[in-house]
């Protein structure tokens, strides 16, 4: 009786606590949970892949993936009721929009999807799963201790960061893949908990796992020929990158416009992708192993195997992710990167003969990072990254051109990233203080002009003029007699021709000068519409009408003035 | 110590000007500092005024156009005739002669200035006549001057002859209501009395015959309750009681 009772002391101390307290206390809890969680799938996947590497016989390698997809859509689709693909975009829009609402579900859905599609086989990454883990998690916990949506927002993000730093072991990055990519803001109120919980997801990884560097190299010393080499190597990432970006999106449409139903979609997926690995074992699973083996110099193949062993992982990647398949596009644009630094070299060695560089290794560490920039269009995020997973600093020079470098080359052709290019097409790309998201905060209630003097279609336009002279307005709503039923407005412009006329004063009614045909909103539109609403009509003011009934009216200068608010509102003083 | 002022959502929303739906989502969304307790907000005063000078925000409700309570009270055609007097017999054969017998006759505050109060007079007539019919002229300054007036003033003035004034109907005027106003809204409203009375039949006949303040002034407070019992408050332009969030 004692716990429960205790913990909802606690609960109740939290809620009623300082709001920066309240958030170092939460992202603490939140850095341990999505910290286990991520030590955890990632535990997982080493058991399971290693009962799975051993099964080689043929029939078994291209079984496998269709198994496992087939599980994951399953699980995913029929018992959690969930959705596949990487989940990071569904993380972005419910920061941006929903306050960091998350469904409590999502916190293991993808872990168990992922677990089921990396492990059998299927080519996808483990990163995204524990980011929508771990960022519901942190989203759970904090509506658990009623939160405001300012920091569970923040506490979502630290979800996601300390999933990122306990599963590669990397702090900064953690925090700088929050901060670049999910909040989109520097906002110093945010910084704290996502800090906190990038530093307790580490140690639990830590404590678990042991303070173990993923991907450990020799010391560079790298000289001027390397760093202008990195040049080169940006635009040929920004092309890999562009590639990559267009296959995930085209499988995932081609597969649906052809098999309508999503069993039917994991098996051609899968069995697509086991073809592939039973020709090419390297794409298999998230491919750490074959990262480890580029950068420490022990992978060596000819120019062409290298070249088909990129474009295989792609479109392995693709099929995985595009046939229901859940899992990350992290892991995938690592190992592309490091294959396609080594290319790099291997071209710029046939070329240059006489020019000497620092070694493959280096290039294939600058490949992760340009490539992980490009399509992710998160500089930071690569850099650190790969500063984090290699434990050297000695080649910082060449990560931030390539990364930089690669990220403007992207952009240049396309304007969104991969997670962002589904958001932007539904228009729910909303970045912290945009017109978009400060549109999407304000509701029409709220915009509500009401008091305003209603008149009848049968008032005769001498009745109005006292009207007109008490009220502040220029318009009128007109209201049908018995039933109070909207009919249309009534507006000072159209009458004052007639009001100095003794003829028409007598002789002309209300329904006769009003206006019907002006566009009506409802009370739920979006301001955004309501706004293309006045752009497309050029009208000043709407009324907002729900069955027949008038509520009140926007008008421009009363959204203007809204805005303003909002917007002042928003801005951290 | 001192105790803090509690506000509940309606309050910061009037203080914050800010409609209450507006209030309660930045409540929920963290925008704005305030307490949790038993499922409602409440709010700090000193920290939600903190919060919107920290952020631009005004605060008090949106001004309204203007205090008009206050200068309803001074508004009053009778009262304004009672302090310009009414005199008779004003010499003059042309516009400028009786402009300035006219000011030489004004009751003015003590260090108002007569020749300035010529010039613009003069020079208000000769932009546009302010003979409006019938006989009747309404002389004024087209700014409120410096004549350190608290109170609008009306002087009713018989003519000893009618004069030719321009006037839109190119009769000659008999009377000359001399109308000065501390403000230019005064000037208006009690323009608008003055009109109103003019339109009552009973009133000119008196203007006609050339009657005395016993008699004029009387019939003016009569119109001028008249106008408050039938029409209210409403039919005095300006005086409206309607709220005005969005002027």
């Amino acid at each position: 009786m004692s716990l429960p009772k205790s913990g909802r002391r606690f609960r109740n101390i939290l809620i009623n606590m300082d709001s920066r307290l309240q958030m170092i206390i939460i992202g603490i809890l939140v850095g341990l949970c999505s910290g286990l969680a991520a030590v955890g799938l990632n535990l997982g996947l080493e058991t399971f892949s290693r009962l799975t590497e051993r099964l080689t016989q043929p029939g078994l390698i291209i079984l496998l993936p269709v198994t496992g997809l087939i599980l994951t859509v399953l699980v995913l689709k029929y018992l959690i009721r969930d959705f596949g693909g990487h989940g990071v975009p569904e993380v972005i829009h419910s920061v941006s929009t929903r306050g960091g609402a998350l469904k409590l579900r999502s916190s293991f859905s993808r872990l168990l999807g992922s677990l089921l599609t990396i492990a059998s086989g299927g080519s996808a990454g483990p990163e995204a799963p524990v980011v929508i883990s771990g960022a519901a998690i942190g989203s759970n916990i904090s509506t658990y201790f009623k939160s405001n949506e300012k920091i569970r927002v923040a506490v979502t993000g630290s979800g996601a960061a300390a999933a990122i730093a306990a599963i590669f072991n990397a702090p900064v990055t953690g925090f700088i893949f929050t901060m670049e990519v999910i909040l989109g803001e520097w906002a110093p109120g945010s910084m704290l908990p996502v800090a906190i919980s990038s530093v307790t997801g580490t140690i639990v990884s830590r404590l678990l796992k042991g303070n173990q560097i993923p991907f450990v190299h020799r010391q560079f010393e790298v000289n001027i020929n390397d760093i202008l080499a990195t040049i080169g190597l940006a635009v040929a990432l920004a092309a890999f990158s562009l590639v990559f970006i267009r296959l995930l999106k085209w499988s995932g449409e081609l597969l649906s416009r052809y098999l309508n139903a999503a069993l039917l979609r994991a098996l051609a997926g899968g069995a697509l992708v086991g073809i592939l690995t039973l020709f090419l074992p390297h794409v298999r699973g998230e491919g750490y192993r074959l990262v480890r083996q580029l950068i420490s110099g022990q992978y060596s193949a000819t120019l062409l195997t290298v070249l088909v062993l990129i474009l295989a992982k792609m479109l392995a990647t693709s099929l995985t992710l595009g046939s229901g398949g859940s899992g990350g596009i992290f892991a995938p644009a690592l190992v592309m990167g490091s294959l396609g630094g080594l290319l790099y070299f291997q071209v710029l060695t046939l070329m240059l003969p006489r020019v000497s560089f620092t070694g493959a290794a280096l290039f294939s560490l600058a490949g992760m990072a340009g490539m992980l920039s490009g399509t992710l269009q998160a500089p930071l995020t690569g850099i650190f990254l790969i500063v984090e997973i290699t434990g050297g600093y000695d080649a910082i020079l060449p990560l931030l051109l390539v990364s930089f470098l690669c990220t403007t080359l992207v952009r240049l052709v396309d304007e969104h990233s991969i997670y962002f290019y589904d958001l932007a097409r539904k228009g729910q790309l909303l970045r912290p203080r945009t017109d978009g998201r400060i549109l999407s905060e304000l509701k029409a209630a709220e915009l509500l002009e009401t008091g305003l003097k209603p008149v009848h279609p049968e008032m005769p336009l001498k009745a109005l003029v006292p009207l007109i002279i008490q009220s502040q307005r220029n318009y009128f709503p007109v209201l049908r007699k018995k039933d109070r039923h909207f009919l249309g407005m009534l507006y000072f412009n159209d009458i004052k021709q007639y009001l100095f006329d003794p003829f028409f004063l007598n002789s002309l009614i209300v329904e006769e000068v009003m206006q019907t045909d002006m566009p009506r909103v409802s009370i739920n539109e979006s301001v955004r519409r309501i706004l293309q609403i006045f752009d497309h009509t050029g009208a000043w003011s709407l009324p907002v009408v729900e069955d027949g009934r008038f509520l009140g009216l926007i008008s421009r200068a009363t959204i203007l003035d809204h805005y303003r608010k909002e917007l002042k509102a928003q801005t951290e003083a | 110590m001192k105790k803090d002022n509690l506000l509940n959502p309606k309050e910061v929303a009037s203080l914050l000007g800010t409609p209450l739906v507006t209030v309660l989502r930045w409540a929920y969304q963290g925008k704005i500092p305030c307490r949790l307790h038993d499922k409602e907000y409440y709010f700090v005063e000193n920290e939600i005024r903190r919060w919107a000078r920290s952020h631009h925000l005004p605060l008090g409700p949106p001004p309204r156009p203007a205090p008009r309570n206050k200068t309803r009270v001074l508004v009053c055609l009778s009262a304004a005739l009672h302090r310009g007097r009414i005199f008779f017999d004003l010499p003059g054969n042309d516009i400028y002669s009786v402009l300035k017998n006219a000011v030489a006759r004004l009751p003015l505050p003590s260090g108002g200035n007569q020749k300035l109060l010529l010039d613009e007079l003069v020079n208000r007539e000769e932009i546009a006549s302010t003979g409006i019919g019938r006989g009747v002229a309404i002389p004024h300054p087209r700014h409120p001057l410096d004549l350190k007036l608290e109170f609008p003033q009306v002087s009713l003035m018989y003519l000893s002859t009618p004069t030719e004034f321009n006037a839109v109907d190119g009769k000659p005027v008999f009377a000359l209501f001399v109308m000065l106003s501390p403000t230019t809204p005064v000037h208006l409203k009690i323009l608008s009395r003055l009109s109103l009375c003019l339109q009552d039949k009973d009133f000119y006949r008196l203007l006609d015959q050339r009657s005395s303040q016993s008699e004029i002034i009387p019939k003016v407070e009569e119109i001028e309750s008249r106008l408050q019992k039938n029409h209210g408050p409403a039919a005095d332009p300006g005086n409206s009681k309607g709220r005005t969030p969005h002027p």
